[in-house]
């Protein structure tokens, strides 16, 4: 449904037809960047999930932005 | 995770007596950093003022600082800072006299800070709340350390498509 290409290198990606998982590590302070291209294929409304991010090893590291409706019109 | 609401009432001309309920957030009174209720005017604002200081990954990037800002009615709204504990909405469209509406800031970072935007093919910045059919957008995740000594490994990132 969409392709992805990094601005940083990630330790990993996992592409699925409808979602990616992106891991990698960051050092203190710093910023990684990840571009997702997408096309808006079918017109309607929908429900965005979010984003979350999150340390797996270290449940308290995390980050999330909250879904939200989307309309393609 | 810092919470803050607030009420305001918009009018769009001549102020009228309406009851502000004031006890609406009672049950998460203890949760809220701060609160207030008023009218504004047409060409008011809504200022929010925070009790601490806002984060300055938010004062310094107000476009991404949407993300965190949740208006009922769902409305567009510009952003500005006035010092460091106060943001200001400017909301983009005219409201019907008495209409009430309500804030809120949710800033779910611990450790980590992420922001989100979205661009046309053409790399302008587009509102994520609509999309035209057909065509091409990037969205751009940031994610960043907020730590200053220790490195952070193994995270992971979700990024699930919209669906209906």
């Amino acid at each position: 449904m969409f392709n992805s290409y990094n601005n940083n290198a990630s330790d990993y990606e996992d592409i699925k037809d409808n979602k990616i998982f992106t891991y990698f590590g960051l050092s203190p302070l710093q910023t990684k960047t990840y571009t997702y291209k997408f096309t808006t294929s079918f017109k309607g409304e929908y429900l965005h999930p979010g984003f979350r991010c999150e340390a797996m090893y270290a449940a308290a590291k995390y980050a999330q932005i909250k879904g939200k409706t989307m309309g393609i019109y | 995770m810092c919470t803050l609401l607030c009420f305001v009432l918009l009018f769009a001309c001549k102020p009228k007596k309406i009851d502000i309920p004031i006890n609406a957030d009672l049950p998460f009174k203890n949760e809220i950093a701060a609160y207030t209720s008023g009218r504004i005017s047409k060409n008011g604002h809504i200022k929010i003022v925070i009790k601490d200081t806002i984060p300055t990954y938010i004062l310094n990037d107000l476009e991404a600082a949407k993300e965190y800002i949740k208006t009922t009615p769902n409305f567009s709204f510009s952003v500005e800072k006035e010092g460091e504990k106060t943001l200001k909405l400017m909301p983009q469209r005219t409201f019907d006299r008495g209409t009430l509406s309500s804030t809120s800031i949710s800033i779910s970072n611990k450790g980590i800070k992420m922001t989100t935007r979205y661009y046309s093919s053409t790399g302008n910045y587009v509102n994520p709340d609509s999309f035209v059919f057909g065509q091409d957008y990037k969205v751009t995740v940031s994610i960043k350390n907020m730590d200053t000594k220790n490195r952070i490994n193994n995270i992971a990132l979700s990024n699930y498509s919209p669906e209906g």
